[in-house]
């Protein structure tokens, strides 16, 4: 391991950080990222196990206070109805993802000229439609072609298949009316760039022991390792430094033997996730940048946006095969995305639909009053037990200052650097969209065939989705970044992660912050011999 | 733990997990949770102990399976959490036992490496959601 300056520091290793990494390895530059978390092992992942259930629980988990991996640093979401789920290895979040992959719509980029609150984005999709179309090749995306909820777009793998829940389900949105379509999934349902077939595990949410769903230590990563990338793993960055014009130079680490280090860097890429990010980047104030690095617009960690979400779950009389196949991926319902002036919200939302339950979180589930003990048990187990098929609801978040991260107190991870703290609550708006959302969903569980249907509205768990915490703009006072994800502060800073975002959309994001991590890849390489003039 | 509680916890999770009529569930007791039980359960070591105390002190054992449903639920006032510390441990157990596996129509075994079949599904409905035309809005 050298500490010789690098041309290229990139720090995180999920989603974001593999696809710059890649995009760069071309350039022949020196490039390394730092990543706190190690390589997994698929061999290792639960559903190699019988206890498989048990493991999403425990070390498989997706709160990282309550995993607890030394390479895990503690969220304060104490004040917040949303709490982070994330994941931090070689991979990143996507070690855990559902990997629905869903793009942006056009009208996303514009949504305070269309719908006058928020902002517009910088950039628009026709910007993205060609790194969303690289990304697809990398990822491996599985979806159907002509959905008419987008512009034209060509998966490159066949679509998930509906299984017999999927059809149930479908059979509602096609009584009602609505709009259904496949989902588009990062996930090999052929073999792909060597990556195995799915076979319909299900578990995809502990990790792939198949190798088949789309995270990037198995995509990007293999291939920009082999172009020379250096991934230095078990690596945290405490601080990222800034030299005397006011450049960064590199940033300080702390390495797998417990050693503090500094890397040297023409250029430092930040891909930490919309959480890690701030907190990184608020934890390298110095002199120059008393507010925290890249903050002179003070925006650093404001305007946090989640996805509210809501599950809607409903029980059918027969059972479904609800534990086979990709959990999270199968169908998505666009029906209420676009915004309506007709109801009592701006914006809209995505259902997704996800698969039943295994038996153990069918009892676990039950035990919440559905199934007691005794006698009656396994007739009350009976009537649950594959019976059930569920939709999560995303609805879209629009950002607000006072929902932020910033740094807590007293919180610290393992090597003593100050945790973030996280301040959100729901909009009116938000409030309002999961009410319209969660009826729709009821209504169209019970033309589904359900005789029963539940709701949890918002749904804790769900802070997966974290965006616009150092988000893109053209004006300096009001963003943290430009238009190429530069930041305005600091020539030689970029930011490639959902920070970045200046609105959420409804749907899922990852799709889209590789499809921006891209876009600035091309820039920077476009631009080499005069990023910094 | 004597002798005499883990018989009589065995008796327990018989009854909060009874074998089905048909015979195609086990107990909960009859499998052999009762070990696991009682790791799982280490951190509530008095809890558990009071409730088998007071369980054993009501002649659990010599009651049938409504007069042990009966007793538990008339100890519940008194041991509030006992029942509650068993029940995590129990379901968790129990529904992942290859014998209750079989009893719910699943083959023994962790997802991985065998997988599952599953049909692509019909996509006729879709026609109808095409005909519609473009939902999204240009930008
Ligand atoms: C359970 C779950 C389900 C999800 N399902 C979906 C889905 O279906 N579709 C979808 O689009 N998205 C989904 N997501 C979200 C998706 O995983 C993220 O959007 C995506 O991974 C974000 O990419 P990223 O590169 O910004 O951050 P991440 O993938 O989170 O990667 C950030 C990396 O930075 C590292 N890091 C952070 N701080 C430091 C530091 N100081 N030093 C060194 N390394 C650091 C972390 O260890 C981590 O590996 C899901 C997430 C979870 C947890």
């Amino acid at each position: 391991m050298s500490d010789e300056t690098v041309d290229v520091l990139i720090i995180g290793a999920g989603a974001a950080g593999a696809a710059i990494a890649w995009s760069l390895a071309e350039t022949r530059m020196r490039i390394v990222c730092l990543e706190q978390g190690g390589w997994m092992n698929p061999a290792d992942y639960p559903s190699n196990r019988d206890d498989w259930e048990m493991q999403g629980l425990g070390p498989f988990g997706f709160s990282p206070n309550g995993r607890g991996r030394r390479e895990d640093y503690p969220v304060n979401d104490d004040d917040s109805p949303i709490k982070i789920s994330n994941f931090n290895a070689v991979g990143g979040s996507t070690i855990l993802y559902a990997a629905h992959f869903p793009r942006l719509h056009p009208s996303d980029f514009r949504v305070r000229s269309l719908d006058g609150v928020a902002d517009d984005w910088p950039i628009d999709y026709a910007t993205l439609e060609p790194f969303y179309d690289l990304n697809a090749e990398m990822m491996g995306v599985a979806g159907l072609e002509g959905d008419p909820a987008y512009p034209p777009k060509k998966p490159t793998l066949p679509h998930v298949p509906l299984g017999k829940l999927g059809e149930t389900l479908a059979g509602g949105f096609d009584a009602l009316g609505w709009h259904w379509w496949p989902s588009d999934s990062a996930i090999a349902t052929a073999e792909h760039a060597g990556r195995a077939p799915c076979i319909n595990l299900g578990p995809c949410v502990t990790g792939c022991a198949q190798g088949a769903k789309g995270s990037t230590d198995v995509t990007y990563w293999p291939v920009a390792v082999r172009a020379g990338v250096e991934v230095r793993t078990h690596c945290r960055v405490r601080e990222i430094s800034v030299g005397p014009d006011g450049l960064v130079d590199g940033a300080i680490y702390i390495d797998a033997e417990g050693n503090e280090r500094k890397q040297r860097a023409e250029i430092v890429i930040v891909a930490c996730n919309g959480v890690g990010t701030p907190r990184l980047l608020l934890n390298s104030a110095s002199a120059q940048f008393p507010d925290g690095l890249a903050n002179r617009s003070g925006l650093v960690g404001k305007n946090l946006m989640f996805h509210p979400y809501a599950l809607v779950t409903g029980w059918f009389p027969e059972r479904l095969e609800g534990y086979k196949g990709p959990m999270g991926c199968s169908l998505i319902c666009q029906e209420f995305y676009e915004t309506d002036p007709a109801r009592d919200f701006l914006r809209g939302y995505s259902f997704e639909m996800l698969r039943g339950q295994g038996p153990l979180q069918t009892a676990l589930q039950g035990l919440g009053g559905k199934v007691g003990w005794g006698p009656g048990h396994h007739e009350a187990y009976d009537r649950i037990w594959d019976k059930s098929a569920g939709m999560v609801i995303i609805c879209e978040d629009l950002p607000e200052q006072h929902n932020q991260v910033s740094l807590d107190p007293e919180l610290t991870d393992a090597d003593g650097i100050p945790a973030p703290k996280i301040d959100y609550c729901l909009s009116e708006n938000s409030e309002r969209m999961l009410e319209h959302a969660v009826a729709r969903g009821r209504e169209v569980l019970v033309a589904s065939g359900a005789q029963e249907t539940e709701a949890i509205s918002p749904l804790p768990p769900a802070g997966w989705h974290l965006m616009g915490t150092a988000r893109m703009g053209t004006d300096p006072a009001a963003s943290v970044v430009d238009a190429n994800c530069r930041s305005h502060d600091v020539k030689n800073l970029f930011i490639v992660d959902g920070s970045v975002f200046v609105t959420s959309g409804g749907v899922n994001p990852t799709n889209t912050i590789q499809a921006l991590a891209l876009y600035v890849a091309d820039h920077i390489k476009q631009n080499l011999t005069n990023l910094f003039d | 733990m004597r002798e005499a509680d883990s018989e009589l916890l065995v008796e327990i999770l018989d009854t909060l997990i009874p074998p089905s009529e048909d015979g195609r569930m086990p107990g909960a007791g009859e499998i052999g949770l009762a070990a696991a039980v009682r790791e799982q359960t280490q951190a509530s070591a008095d809890v558990i102990a009071a409730g088998l105390a007071a369980a054993e002190a009501g002649g659990f054992s010599s009651l049938d399976l409504a007069g042990r449903v009966a007793l538990l639920r008339e100890l519940e006032p008194s041991q509030p959490a006992f029942i509650a510390t068993l029940l995590f441990p129990t379901f968790s157990e129990y529904y992942r036992h290859p014998q209750v596996l079989v009893g719910l129509g699943l083959e023994p075994r962790p997802p991985h490496p065998k997988g599952h079949e599953l049909e692509a599904g019909n996509l006729e409905g879709l026609a109808r959601v095409r005909a519609r035309g473009k939902l999204y809005r240009d930008a």
